[in-house]
């Protein structure tokens, strides 16, 4: 445009050169409407401008209006997030990648004491300067970071304030939105009340158990105890029973002996299940001939059975092996439970005791059942699941007119289950019950060796045999008991005494109690031990004859260089049996 | 060669006098003719004249006249352009239908099938009314019945930017809503061509929230003309004429992006009607003329174009009307440029959309283009 007005201003300029006048003011015309046009046009884009001017300024404060309410809403958002990350109550986190805190809320700083300022930007130590380093919390933070794990409910201990705290924490990856991680975040709350919780509660526990501990002391103190005079007691009714007697005074002695026994029996289950429940039973396992065992616990009912008119049998299946090797002291417990059990709960009818195999036998390897059938009162349904249960007896009723512990067949139910078999009972209320075992046995081929009591007998008369017991009641019982047999002994009353003896003149035999004034039974079976040693004697059976029939108690005096141990009041069948063991060995 | 003769009337009666003496003048027997008239003409009179003289006739009305054949240089409105031609009627058919009921898709769909009947290798000049129409659908339709391969160019009539009703029209027929084309033997015609736009989003998008086609209801949380009158702070009354100035820029899925003018408001239901699809869900952003960088943009494609296709017998341009708006008396620049480049007479009009092959030879449907076809006939 300029250029137009630079060309027309100067031809304007020349006008006085001009030859033609027409064709000049025709350029010029065309100069102007040049000009024109390019106003025109000048025009044109200055309203276009002004226009786009308007749209575009219009559309920026619309926009901006958007991005500021848009920015307002992010602000309240974001405040609305510090306001819950504030709240919640327990301490929230997030640490970067190198494991500094960057992001802690309200309760972390309150915990900590710190300011924010003092947190961000620094690691564990540097915030919990009193940092108990012997967790594995900063181990765990480094797997979040490196492998992306989560770990719930890590324990740890802070000193904080000088007291220590115990928090539980959750950690887990916190990762971009590529996937990549860029940190962890960390929920900790205070467990410490809890944690004490947990303490007296432990403590409580340590108490319960030393209780149950305390128990076990208790009653295997009683049952030293009782035995100790309920043996004189029978001892001396039995003694008694030997001599000359009225016919009345035979039958008081009669129930005396058996209001005893039965005594005996009851201090025996307590103190067998106790055995049991604290773990200490352990399975006498050895040989035997099954239906000898099976006679023996046959003839302690047979006569109630009898008096009571029931008829008792015992059938056992011809495949039947005789020789077993296994618990046969759990099994005659067991025994003796369902069978006393049925007679108990039977008045008329049958007590049935059946053996034969569960399964066919395999490699000497048999499965026994055995069964014990009556017609008696049966059991209601609903008590057939708490028949096994310890002090169980099925009502106050039941309880009054049938004697017993309950024990019995909770001690069935645990024998069983030491020699890995399986208890179960079927029964109709008044028609009668089916109590079953079955245990696995080993079967054996019969010894050619078999106990001959005559033998041992015979044997035992030619023995210098020496009594050592404080009791004068059992030493009584004792002498008398082996005196029946032929058997003649000297007596000592304490340890002390019983060495003095042995030394002097020694014997081949010696029964010695454990618990005794002056010197213990444990201490004189060390000094004789010693003595023969020394001395080059023979060899002396040395046989516990104690109230104190705990496996631990055997172990003591097997370590003290004794060979045998009988529970008092003794049988001299046990005795016999053991000395035939000793003949055998040598 | 083809013959053509070419004229400019502003009035009826100018077209039916330059069209008689032309019938007296010109050495040929002209049997197509392309005639853009603005709305105000009678065209049925138009029709009328061409039917006499049995001249097929591909009719349009518009948004603004185009027509340069070297020594007219005419870019105007409330005016007709006049092409007569002597192309042989076994090298095209012309094939128009009515919309009725039908989907832009479906009009598409049934111009396709007489198309693709027309040659084994056809080529076409696409011709429709705008008001409500889809154009992409339309030309989604065609290209459904032409195995999405058709060589294609064309324009939305106008009507003189008052958006309320538009035509076509052949020698025979004619309507406000509708589409026809002007099928070419491409063994006896060639045809090409290319088209420039250049405008640029201003920045802000948007998300369209409720959309059916070509209408929509809902952006950004708001009605759609309440958002349009409120973010570019204009009255009810500057649109639909506003919208084709400042169209939206659509975001397809596929990272690129079109430009779609309104061609209507609904003021009851609150929405826009776009000339092609705005689908929902899409982003779209406001967009503008970036100035007078856009004839540079033009220039350069018009200049390499012309290095690759030197040869053109006539030359058919559909502008799109918002150009004539944003450049004012400057669009004459791209105009002037593409005449003096191939030195044939050149008909077109100021457009409501724009159909043409881009670079990569799809045909698609446009707004805010610069379209230009060249026909040439086949050498025996």
């Amino acid at each position: 445009m300029q250029k137009i007005i630079q060309q027309l201003t100067e031809k304007l300029n020349r006008i006085n050169e001009v030859e033609d006048i027409g064709k000049f003011k025709i350029e010029i015309q065309n100069d102007i409407s040049r000009l024109a046009m390019e106003a025109d046009i000048l025009n044109f884009k200055l309203q276009r401008a002004v226009k786009d001017k308007n749209v575009v300024n219009s559309l920026l404060t619309r926009t901006s209006e958007d991005l500021k309410s848009a920015l307002q809403k992010q602000e309240s958002q974001a405040e609305m997030l510090n306001m819950l990350l504030n709240t919640i109550p327990a301490l929230v986190y997030f640490k970067d990648s190198k494991l500094r805190y960057q992001i802690v809320n309200k309760a972390f700083l309150e915990f900590s004491g710190l300011s924010r300022e003092d947190v961000v930007g620094k690691s564990l130590t540097e915030v919990f300067r009193h940092y108990l380093p012997e967790g594995k919390y900063q181990e765990l933070e480094k797997q979040v970071i490196e492998n992306g794990s989560f770990f719930y409910n890590v324990e740890e201990q802070v000193e904080q304030s000088e007291k220590r705290i115990w928090v539980h924490t959750n950690i887990a990856p916190v990762r971009n939105k590529e996937g990549k991680i860029i940190g962890l975040i960390g929920v900790s709350w205070d467990i410490s009340s809890q944690k004490s919780y947990e303490l007296q509660l432990k403590k409580a526990r340590d108490q319960a158990q030393e209780g149950v501990r305390t128990k076990d002391r208790f009653l295997a103190n009683m049952s030293h105890e009782i035995r100790t005079p309920l043996n004189g007691i029978l001892g001396m009714a039995e003694i008694l029973s030997q001599t000359e007697l009225k016919k009345q005074q035979q039958d008081y002695l009669s129930s005396l002996l058996k209001s005893a026994r039965h005594l005996l029996g009851l201090i025996e289950d307590v103190f067998e299940f106790s055995a049991i429940e604290t773990g200490k039973y352990k399975p006498d396992l050895g040989k035997f001939h099954l239906p000898g065992l099976l006679n023996q616990v046959a003839d302690i009912f047979k006569n109630e059975a009898a008096e009571k008119g029931i008829s008792f049998l015992i059938r056992t299946a011809p495949e039947l092996p005789e020789y077993y090797t296994g618990d046969q002291r759990a099994l005659r417990t067991v025994l003796r439970n369902l069978l006393s059990n049925a007679i108990k709960f039977t008045h008329k009818g049958t007590v049935e005791l059946r053996v034969r195999l569960d399964k066919p036998l395999k490699n000497g390897h048999a499965m026994v059942r055995f069964e014990v059938e009556d017609t008696g009162i049966g059991i209601r349904n609903i008590h057939v699941n708490k028949i096994f249960e310890s002090f169980s007896q099925l009502d106050a009723s039941t309880t009054k007119n049938y004697q017993g512990t309950g024990l019995g067949l909770a001690i069935s139910e645990r024998l069983v289950e030491v020699m890995k078999g399986k208890i179960g009972v079927q029964s109709r209320e008044s028609k009668g019950s089916l109590f079953w075992f079955v245990v696995p046995l080993k079967a054996e081929i019969p010894g050619k060796e078999s106990f001959d009591e005559s033998k041992i007998l015979e044997l035992l008369k030619e023995f210098r045999i020496l009594l050592v017991e404080d009791n004068l009641i059992n030493q009584k019982i004792s002498k008398i008991t082996l005196e029946k047999s032929g058997c003649k002994l000297d007596v000592a009353n304490n340890g002390k005494e019983g060495l003095e003896k042995y030394i002097q003149n020694p014997y081949d035999l010696i029964l010695m109690d454990i618990q005794m004034p002056v010197m213990d039974g444990l201490e004189a079976t060390r000094q004789i031990r010693k003595f023969e040693k020394e001395q080059g004697e023979r060899h002396a059976f040395i046989v516990a004859l104690t109230a104190n029939a705990l496996e631990s108690d055997r172990k003591k005096a097997m370590a003290a260089g004794m060979d045998g141990f009988i529970a008092k009041p003794f049988d001299p069948r046990e005795l016999f049996k053991i000395l035939h063991g000793f003949i055998i060995k040598e | 060669m083809i013959s053509t003769y070419t004229f400019v009337s502003l009035s009826f009666d100018e077209l039916q006098e330059k069209f008689k003496h032309a019938l007296n003048t010109i050495h040929f027997k002209p049997t197509l003719a392309f005639v853009f008239a603005s709305v105000d003409f009678p065209l049925t009179r138009i029709m009328d004249l061409f039917r006499e003289q049995q001249v097929a006739l591909f009719g349009s009305s518009t948004g603004g006249e185009i027509l340069y054949d070297g020594e007219t240089n005419h870019i105007g409105d409330k005016s007709a352009v006049v092409m007569l031609t002597d192309i042989s009627p076994d090298s095209f058919q012309l094939h128009f239908v009515k919309q009725g009921n039908l989907s832009s898709f479906a009009l598409g769909e049934a111009l396709g099938n007489k198309i693709s009947a027309a040659f084994r290798h056809p080529s076409a000049i696409l011709g429709a009314t705008s008001i409500s129409m889809d154009g992409q659908a339309l030309v989604e339709g065609i290209l459904n019945r032409n195995r999405n391969q058709l060589p294609m160019f064309g324009g939305l009539a106008g009507d003189d930017a008052r958006f309320e009703q538009s035509f076509i029209f052949t020698e025979h027929a004619i309507t406000d809503k509708g589409a026809m084309a002007l099928v070419f033997n491409q063994n006896k015609i060639e045809i090409s061509g290319m088209t420039s736009n250049g405008w640029v989003s201003l920045g802000a998008e948007f998300t369209v929230n409720r959309s059916k086609g070509n209408i929509v209801f809902e952006i950004n949380g708001l009605p759609a003309l309440d958002m349009y009158m409120n973010y570019l702070n204009v009255k009810e009354d500057d649109l639909p004429a506003i919208g084709i100035e400042f169209p939206f820029m659509v975001k397809n899925h596929d990272g690129s992006s079109v430009l779609r003018a309104i061609t209507g408001i609904d003021k009851e239901k609150r929405s826009l009607t776009f000339a092609g699809t705005v689908s929902q869900g899409s982003t779209v952003s406001f967009s503008t003329s970036p100035g007078f960088e856009i004839m540079e943009n033009t220039r350069d494609k018009i200049i390499s174009f012309h290095e690759r296709n030197q040869k053109a017998d006539i030359m058919l341009l559909f502008s799109c009307i918002a150009r004539h708006i944003a450049l004012g008396p400057l669009i004459s620049t791209e105009i002037k440029l593409t005449s003096i480049k191939w030195k044939k007479p050149l008909i077109g009009f100021f457009t409501y959309g724009e159909i043409g092959n881009t670079e990569n030879d799809d045909c698609f449907f446009h707004n805010q283009t610069f379209t230009l076809a060249l026909l040439k006939k086949k050498r025996k």
